[in-house]
């Protein structure tokens, strides 16, 4: 084990050399292209003993990892933004094939107007495709979450894809922790498929399938999802006793008591926690719900966690137009069946890499009574 | 559409069912979706098409990349005897209509057929399965009277030589000057050819008119092909025998006679005749001087050989003939005219003041015929004989033809493949259409450029006193790697490119290329990709 001050690409790069994965396709797009950078330069060095494929384009990028998945190999991708959305079409065969490909993307906006900078659009409207999505807050937690995801997802066949923010994590440098390769072995042996693209036992994959087949087999990844909390506790406990460092599907921050909640996914949860810390100073309690798994959504463990808080302001960085902001819908779901509902707000905090400061969640506390519940709030 | 019955795979994880099964897509049809389909079709190279024995040069050049020597030199010598002989003195017609020419530079063909006769050599020919009760006479025992009789032989019919001099090979022994044509190699070639059998050799028969009549008598059928034996030396040059000379009896002299040479000598002519003359006499000692009477552009003899009379330093005279000659002191002196224009023949030339003294002039502006033979369903000619003065491997292919056109006559069976509007002849048909694949038709994708290879020559010191062979022979490894570069136009060298872009898995290649029919769709894209032109595609209907 040793520390290293790394950017949030860096580490993650280290994590993907750390699970060696056999084949890495990839195609360069701001904010993730040190990633990938990174990494062709450790298989040109030897570290990394695995095919970096060099494609022309992310559809392409997502199509050679369908291809190298299916031979049986761990297979890792990264991409951001337009390149998230080209692979859109192969990102939803892969679910159908149950392939455990692990994704890192970097969150940008989609244009038009040209935008690099970071919000959740890209990776929320991917959210039904059947991959399970986790949003990091920082470096280390990115490092970490690369190593679960390849042990959840090869446990339940299911692609993976884990975010971060483009810029504040990709290009920040960061204390992070890396651990032995011999531990990281220990957590994550070599992937070894049932079955696989193999000359000498030919079987057929993905051939066309009618409406009962095709209907049991999309079932089929439903129940994975269901069954996947187990999966990702058992992942977080086993991960705890190897590494000492404990993760669940939230984090519940100041919550136990707390009368307004603020929920939050990704890097900005770092920015809500001193304004937490400074509205407590204030007598405001205030807390901090920080969604890490959007795939399976833990309605459960949210629901419960909020059981003391009257007010929840949500803060969205990416909006379903004519509806509301993506996690405010997730959250008033949850909420259907408990006896108790909170006031919960809908706010669209940034888009396109718009500055959110201290100040400003601080306001929102202080101004809570003037806010609408019933529209979207903008600031 | 057709769907496949799953057959379950067992998984241990916690899943029902995987998108996976155990049995195939083939129950899927696709084949009946095309509109279109892929058929394999060999065709004609234009090198093959080019050369007068319209040799499979493509075919042989992938037996010999195979390694398959043996192979390779069965495909070659089975349309010309003559592959060692060839790969020196042929003219190379098949290099000039090369597809690689107008790329990166043709393929040296010459060198790997060179290469492959000087192989086989030492290689017998198999011996006919069969002898049949047909006899056949061949009256002139030079290059296209031994094709004639190879081919004849080589199926079964008793074959007899009549050759007027004592020994056979004609023009291969006494006419080509062993610096391009080593003896030894014609005189194995002709003894590979000797050893098949069913060919009886009469030395020392002159045959003429007369008693060409009683052979017509005694023989099925007469093939004729004695070359032009006649001299022609022009009037205003009638000088006394001692001075003058013409080239054919020169080169005879000097390839079996071995006489010597001294002094000036003068040649007069621009064939390929007057060069060898040049050049032989330059090796003997004396001095050369071609006097021609158009430019050196327009010399009939071979591009490269006149640009070697040049490099020896050997002196042309462009637009003069001799006008005027007078002996004195045991010299011809000469003068010459400056040619204005030639039209039919006629000379319309300008009196010079140049003078010159020759201790020998060589007269090589061409042979005639000693004479002609009469019309006989019988009797059949060739090489020079029939056509003219023409190169070896034309008397060959001639020899070859008329081979084939005897059996026919005779009514046996024979397999071979003649279009006689392109005068193609193989000794079998091994393609499928008859379509001369043009530059277009490659792909050229697949052949990153490359340099040709080089011959290597004797330097010109090494060269002019002696009648040593002056190419040199390439090594193996350049050899081989010149054969690579070989587009191989239309002819299949088992590349597979079509098999591994087709992306329905529809194509085998095994020693030929087979397509699924039932599962291709059509898409084209194996005869978009095939680098040599040989897929193509037809209605499906």
């Amino acid at each position: 084990m040793k520390k290293e001050m790394l950017l949030g690409s860096e580490a993650i790069a280290e994590a993907v050399k750390m699970a060696k994965p056999k084949v890495i396709p990839a195609y360069p797009i701001t904010p993730q292209t040190h990633i990938i950078e990174v990494l062709s330069e450790m298989v040109d060095k030897g570290e990394l003993k695995a095919k970096f494929i060099r494609v022309e384009s992310e559809l392409s990028a997502a199509a050679a990892a369908l291809g190298a998945s299916s031979a049986g190999v761990r297979t890792f991708t990264a991409t951001a933004s337009h390149g998230l959305a080209l692979m859109h079409e192969i990102l939803h065969w892969i679910v159908g094939a149950r392939l455990p490909i692990v994704l890192l993307n970097g969150n940008r906006a989609i244009g038009s107007p040209w935008n690099i900078w970071t919000d959740q659009t890209d990776s929320m409207t991917q959210r039904d495709l059947g991959w399970l999505q986790l949003y990091c807050e920082t470096a280390q937690e990115a490092f970490d979450s690369i190593l679960q995801a390849f042990y959840v997802a090869e446990k339940l066949l299911l692609p993976f894809m884990v975010m971060i923010d483009g810029f504040i994590l990709s290009h920040t440098l960061e204390q992070v922790v890396l651990p032995s390769q011999e531990d990281v072995d220990t957590f994550l042996p070599e992937y070894k498929p049932e079955y696989f693209l193999n000359v000498d036992n030919p079987m057929t994959f993905g051939a066309a399938a009618k409406g009962d087949l095709f209907y049991s087999l999309r079932k089929d990844i439903q129940k994975s999802f269901e069954r996947s909390f187990d999966v990702i506790e058992e992942c977080h406990r086993k991960f705890n006793l190897i590494f000492k460092r404990n993760y669940n599907l939230i984090e519940n921050i100041l919550t136990e008591d707390a009368e307004i909640v603020f929920v939050v996914a990704g890097a900005l949860t770092g920015t809500v926690r001193v304004a937490v810390e400074q509205l407590r100073e204030k007598g405001i309690k205030a807390g901090i719900l920080k969604i890490r798994y959007f795939r399976p959504f833990p309605k459960k463990e949210i629901v419960e966690s909020l059981k003391n808080a009257n007010k929840i302001i949500v803060l969205n960085k990416s909006l379903s137009f004519g509806t509301s902001g993506t996690i405010t819908q997730e959250l008033k779901d949850s909420f259907y069946y408990s006896e108790k509902k909170p006031d919960i707000y809908d706010y669209i905090i940034s888009l396109g890499g718009k500055d959110v400061f201290v100040e400003d969640i601080i306001n929102l506390a202080e101004n809570i009574d003037n806010l609408d519940k019933y529209k979207i709030l903008w600031r | 559409m057709e769907t496949i019955e799953y057959q379950d795979v067992v998984s241990t994880y916690d899943i029902e069912k995987l998108p996976i099964s155990i049995t195939t897509t083939e129950v899927n049809l696709t084949g009946s979706w095309k509109f279109f389909k892929p058929e394999f079709k060999e065709k004609i190279s234009p090198c093959s098409a080019a050369c007068p024995s319209n040799i499979n040069i493509p075919k042989y050049i992938f037996y010999l990349l195979k390694n398959d020597i043996e192979k390779a030199v069965e495909i070659l010598r089975s349309e010309n005897p003559f592959p060692a002989t060839c790969g020196r003195v042929c003219p190379h017609f098949c290099q000039y209509s090369c597809n690689r020419g107008e790329y990166d530079g043709e393929i040296q063909i010459r060198e790997i057929e060179k290469f492959l006769g000087d192989f086989a050599l030492n290689f017998p020919y198999k011996k006919p399965e069969i002898k049949l009760n047909k006899k056949v006479a061949i009256i002139g025992g030079g290059p296209a009277g031994l094709s004639c009789a190879y081919f004849l032989a080589k199926n079964g019919v008793n074959v007899t030589i009549f050759e007027k001099e004592n020994f056979l090979g004609g023009l291969l022994i006494y006419g080509i000057p062993s610096y391009r044509l080593p003896k030894n190699i014609v005189t194995k070639e002709i003894q590979n050819i000797l050893d098949i059998g069913n060919i009886e050799v009469k030395l020392n028969s002159k045959i003429d008119r007369e008693n060409l009549k009683e052979i017509c008598n005694n023989f099925d059928s007469v093939f004729v092909s004695v070359g032009l034996g006649k001299t022609i030396i022009p009037e205003n040059l009638k000088i006394d025998k001692k001075f003058i000379l013409s080239g054919y009896e020169l080169l005879k002299e000097i390839n079996l006679k071995d006489i010597e040479i001294k002094g000036n000598v003068a040649i007069i002519g621009g064939g390929n005749v007057a060069i060898d003359v040049a050049r032989s006499v330059l090796r003997k000692g004396a001095t050369p001087t071609i006097i021609y009477r158009r430019t050196i552009n327009e010399m009939p003899a071979f591009p490269d050989e006149v640009e070697e009379a040049i490099e020896e330093k050997i002196k042309i005279i462009e637009k003069r003939i001799i006008i005027s000659k007078k002996i004195e002191n045991d010299e011809v002196i000469v003068r010459l005219g400056e040619v204005k224009n030639i039209k039919n023949g006629i000379v319309e030339y300008e009196k010079t003041d140049e003078i010159l003294k020759f201790n020998k002039i060589i007269v090589a502006t061409g042979q005639d015929k000693e004479f002609e033979i009469e019309n006989s369903e019988k009797i059949f000619s060739g090489g020079d004989f029939e056509y003219g003065a023409r190169t070896v491997t034309d008397a060959i292919a001639s020899g070859k033809l008329n081979a084939f056109k005897i059996m026919e006559k005779l009514g046996l069976e024979s397999n071979h493949y003649y279009n006689k509007d392109e005068n193609f002849v193989r000794s079998r048909k091994d393609f499928d259409k008859f379509e001369i694949i043009p530059f277009e038709k490659i792909n050229l994708f697949y052949f990153p450029k490359s340099e040709s290879l080089k011959i290597e020559k004797l330097s010109i010191e090494e060269r002019i006193n002696n009648f040593k062979e002056i190419n040199k022979k390439p090594s193996l490894d350049s050899i081989l790697k010149e054969a690579k570069r070989c587009f191989s136009c239309g002819v299949c060298n088992l590349c597979k490119t079509c098999w591994f872009n087709c992306p329905d898995i529809c194509v085998s290649v095994t020693d030929s290329v087979d397509f699924d029919y039932d599962h291709c769709k059509g898409c084209g894209v194996c005869s978009a990709e095939c680098p040599r032109g040989l897929i193509e595609m037809v209605e499906d209907k």
